[in-house]
């Protein structure tokens, strides 16, 4: 139990020794004169022999006054103190594992505010009593249980030990929604412990039962923090350097200046300084920063020089790796529109006159082991009765896929819209195609549409098994001659974005730098079946691909780093390696300043930060104001029955 | 009772409130046909209006008893000699005239209440006595508080009336209470057998008994009388009081509740019944009066009913 105002305590001898003086003067009694005095003596006589409190009945009422002034100045004193609420209930610790959890600010000696908060869970599961049980929930951007609710302190310490920090953003509700599940809807709500730094992330509309006792431990202290919150890598075209953007955020309440350092790393294992730029950043500002590099490939290690209470934003990584050129076999009968605007492309692999390479219709075997190098298909006008695995590019006819179906055609096609979120459709104008004759398809309800017109879809994706096509309902060379849209720019770009959809090249650049706790997406050549992934750590876990599977999803990347991918046939022979980067760039993990209060949804009142996991602690004053005034009653009907006494 | 409306607790030193005058004229004429009654036979100084013990020479045959040299010879009894031959002298009734003592209480404790026990008292004596003094009974006074502190020699006649009321009127209520030595010295100045009409509130810490005692070992008809006001009997006392006695300024510090005032009563009771009993045991008679009621009922009602009055 400790005291708000303990001045009061100490000035408790001084009025006791009042009360005792007071109580030592003598009452001033009227005077009456009576016939004879001997009948009350002894009545007064009989009463005191049939009182079994003869021996108290001096002091009572000194001792009760004096027990209702101590206790009325205890409570003036303000003793605050746990009632024990805890015992006999089921407890629930919410740990944050979230990448500010490493800020340093925790404890003293530079104790992080995970290290801290593991203490102060594990001195909360040692105070727990022998009937109690305890559950432990981590969580960072998800959540995921760590121990089930359990008695056992030794599991639950084992289980707090085993737990790691993350470098993954945080967020609240999918904690809570992990926490209510574990709530019963009968007998006493368990008491809920949160022990994190508050940055959780958006809070409003994540609700709590109101009769869920929530204590929030706050952990951390500083809020001053410089971190790199944003990378990005444009690479050039082929042979070209690359350029890297990196934004700075500066947390702290004072103007900063700091260093900017990146850092090649090389096979052996070093690191080689490749650049380094001075940065001033206003305070509560983000400030960018560009290199650009001639380099085109490497591992890239950017560091902020300066010392701060969160290293972990310090560092950023980035992969730049050459683009490779995309393969496209045209299989036209002759199109020239198709012909040129593809050798214009410089990421389309030419032979070595320059030419894109070509096939008849009839020359087309879909069985080739030799169509498997293609990163794309063109099949111009030509219906196929079969496709092998591969990526394709349709006009004028739809790929063999069951329940995709040719309409036969139609006349005067207007387009109606398309979705120009769509990495196909992005840049291009479609308001210009002009269509007197277009194929009608049917297109499925997987497929998805990118150009509608008034005759149906223009422009649709659609996957089969181990195929997508991208497939235009119109013939190029159909198209009128006068206000074509083969000479209107967006066709080349239309081409250009179709390629580089189904040649995968967008999706890798985008795949190479991710932010942690997202889902890496990345594309595998046809026969894959498994990936093995390297963390940064060294740990490797290994992911089956299934038939059906249109890209390879990475999920938990939880560490900052390179993550390296390995894709396996049935066989275990290598097929492709690839790598990713993940980096934390978050800016509301970089803000550190630790929340002072928990805002849960409409329901609840604030949860004020408590400094350690001990119970909270309750205002006893009412309590001891209510036994004084209890006592002074008992005093009051003493005083009026003390006769008796 | 309760309380009086402005908490008045004090009924000490009533007396001046009392009105003046002992008797009235209507008193006197319904108490004329009455006269005392003693239960026993007892013996007066002069031929008087009632039997006496003492054998003597009246007409009325009482009793033989044997001869003993120096007997008159003139009442030995022939015919009693001639049947039986033995000396058996006569012995006849003698009436004699009753002695009746009055004894008041005059200390502190009886100037108290309202109405106020010494008044009360003192009109019961001077009615007693005028009772007396008409039926030519000798009637003597005696007023006591630590000791015998006044006596009015035995008189009788109508015409000693006035002295006794002066006797009473001159008398003052003060001191302690000794009902033993005032009794004590009561008994020895007056040896003659007769009616002890004794008037007090027994208010005494060393007891009655003595007191009782040399009157009903000299054979007197004791008459027991305890006056009480109604404040004593039901005290209209309440909170923190310090409680004085007047006989000895006795000062006791109490708060008066129910439990305490219940307490009182039952000692009270305790008290009275205490002394009902010795005096019966000894063949004494007893009466509590409360001044509440009118002292020509006490006589003309009570004492009638209790004999001691016909």
């Amino acid at each position: 139990m400790e005291f708000l105002v303990p001045g009061w305590l100490l000035a408790a001898p001084a009025f006791c020794g009042a009360l005792v003086i007071l109580y030592f003067l003598k009452l001033k009694r009227r005077e009456v004169v009576v016939s004879s005095t001997f009948l009350w003596q002894q009545a007064i006589q009989d009463l005191r022999v049939n009182s079994p409190f003869q021996r108290l009945r001096k002091n009572l009422l000194l001792f009760l006054q004096l027990l209702a002034l101590l206790l009325l100045l205890l409570a003036l004193a303000r003793p605050v103190g746990d009632l024990g609420e805890s015992r006999g209930a089921d407890t629930i610790l919410l740990l944050d594992v979230s990448a500010s959890m490493q800020s340093t600010d925790g404890g003293p000696d530079g104790q992080t505010r995970f290290e801290r908060m593991r203490a102060e869970a594990q001195r909360l599961i040692d105070g727990l009593g022998y009937e109690d049980r305890a559950a432990l929930i981590a969580f960072a951007d998800e959540s995921w249980p760590v121990s089930p609710l359990t008695n056992s302190r030794s599991t639950l310490t084992a289980a707090l030990n085993e737990l790691r920090p993350s470098d993954r953003p945080s967020a609240f509700a999918p904690a809570i929604q992990r926490l209510r599940s574990q709530i019963p809807t009968d007998g006493a709500p368990p008491q809920v412990y949160v022990f994190s730094d508050g940055r959780v992330g958006e809070l409003s509309g994540v609700e709590l039962d109101a009769e869920v006792p929530l204590h929030y431990v706050r952990l951390g202290e500083r809020g001053d923090n410089v971190g790199i919150v944003g990378v990005d890598v444009r690479l050039g075209g082929v042979g070209e350097g690359s350029r890297m953007f990196v934004s700075v955020l500066n947390a702290s309440d004072a103007d900063v200046s700091c260093g900017v350092d990146v850092y090649l790393e090389l096979p052996d294992g070093t690191e080689e300084l490749l650049d380094s730029r001075d940065l001033d950043v206003p305070a509560g500002q983000i400030a960018p920063v560009l290199f650009e590099s001639d380099l085109a490939e490497g591992h890239v290690r950017v560091e902020l020089d300066h010392e701060d209470a969160f290293p972990a934003d310090d560092v950023a990584y980035a992969l730049l790796r050459p683009q490779e050129a995309l393969r496209v076999l045209l299989v036209s009968d002759g199109n020239l529109f198709l012909q040129r605007a593809f050798e214009a492309d410089a990421l389309v692999l030419k032979d070595g006159r320059g030419l894109l390479p070509r096939i008849e219709p009839a020359a087309f075997d879909p069985d080739s082991p030799d169509l498997l190098n293609f990163d794309m298909i063109v099949l111009d006008r030509f219906a196929a009765e079969r496709l092998g695995p591969g990526n394709y590019l349709t006009f004028g006819r739809a790929p063999p896929f069951e329940g995709l179906e040719d309409k036969g055609l139609v006349n005067d096609v207007r387009v109606l819209d398309w979705d120009e979120t769509h990495d196909v459709a992005r840049f291009v104008n479609f308001a210009t195609l002009q269509l007197p004759t277009a194929r009608r398809f049917t297109a499925r309800p997987k497929d998805t549409e990118i150009v509608r017109s008034d005759k149906g879809p223009l422009v649709l994706l659609a996957q089969e098994e181990d195929k997508l096509a991208v497939v235009c309902s119109f013939d190029l060379l159909s198209l009128p001659v006068e206000g074509a849209w083969t000479f209107d720019p967006s066709f080349p770009i239309f081409l250009a974005n179709a390629t580089r959809y189904l040649g995968g090249a967008g999706q890798t650049r985008r795949s190479l730098l991710l932010p942690s706790g997202g889902v890496a997406e990345l594309r595998f050549p046809p026969g894959t079946v498994s990936a093995e992934v390297t963390e940064p750590s060294g740990a490797t876990r290994t992911l089956e691909i299934h038939s059906g599977d249109d890209a390879l999803r990475v999920a938990g990347l939880g560490e900052a780093g390179f993550y390296q991918v390995e894709l396996h046939d049935a066989d275990g022979a290598l097929l492709r390696a690839t790598e990713f980067a993940v980096n934390l760039s978050s800016q509301s993990e970089s803000q550190i300043a630790p929340v002072e209060e928990l805002r849960l949804g409409d329901e609840r009142d604030p949860i004020a930060a408590q400094a350690s996991a001990e119970p909270p602690q309750r205002d006893l004053w009412k309590w001891a104001t209510l036994v004084a005034l209890a006592l002074i009653m008992l005093e009051w009907w003493v005083y009026n029955r003390r006769v008796y006494l | 009772m309760k309380p009086t409306a402005d908490g008045e607790l004090d009924f000490a030193g009533t007396l001046a409130e009392e009105p003046p005058g002992l008797l009235s004229q209507d008193f006197l004429a319904k108490v004329g046909r009455l006269d005392l009654v003693s239960r026993k036979i007892l013996q007066g100084r002069v031929k008087g209006e009632k039997r006496s013990k003492k054998r003597g020479r009246s007409v009325e045959f009482a009793d033989h008893r044997p001869y003993a040299p120096g007997d008159d010879l003139r009442f030995l009894d022939w015919n009693i000699f001639a049947r039986l031959d033995q000396l058996m002298i006569k012995l006849f009734m003698e009436e004699e005239d009753l002695h009746v003592y009055l004894l008041l209480d005059t200390s502190a404790s009886m100037d108290y209440g309202r109405p106020n026990k010494f008044r009360y008292a003192q009109k019961l004596i001077a009615g007693l006595a005028y009772i007396g003094l008409v039926n030519m009974n000798r009637v003597g006074v005696g007023t006591f508080s630590s000791a015998l502190d006044r006596s009015l020699r035995p008189e009788r006649g109508r015409r000693n009336l006035h002295k006794v009321v002066r006797f009473l009127e001159e008398t003052t209520p003060g001191g302690r209470t000794d009902l033993s030595a005032s009794c004590r010295r009561f008994a020895l100045e007056h040896p003659r057998r007769g009616v002890v009409i004794l008037i007090s509130d027994f208010m005494d810490r060393k007891g009655y008994d003595e007191a009782i005692r040399y009157f009903v070992a000299r054979r007197m008809d004791v008459f027991c009388l305890q006056v009480l006001s109604p404040q004593e009997l039901d005290p209209p006392l309440v909170g923190d009081l310090k409680l004085i006695d007047p006989e000895d300024d006795d000062a006791t510090e109490l708060t008066i509740s129910r439990p305490l005032l219940e307490a009182y009563k039952r000692r009270l009771n305790t008290h009275l019944a205490q002394l009902r009993e010795f005096c019966h045991k000894r063949g004494a008679r007893y009466l509590t009066a409360s001044t509440e009621l009118p002292f020509e009922r006490l006589i003309v009602d009570h004492l009638r009913l209790h004999g001691l009055v016909r």
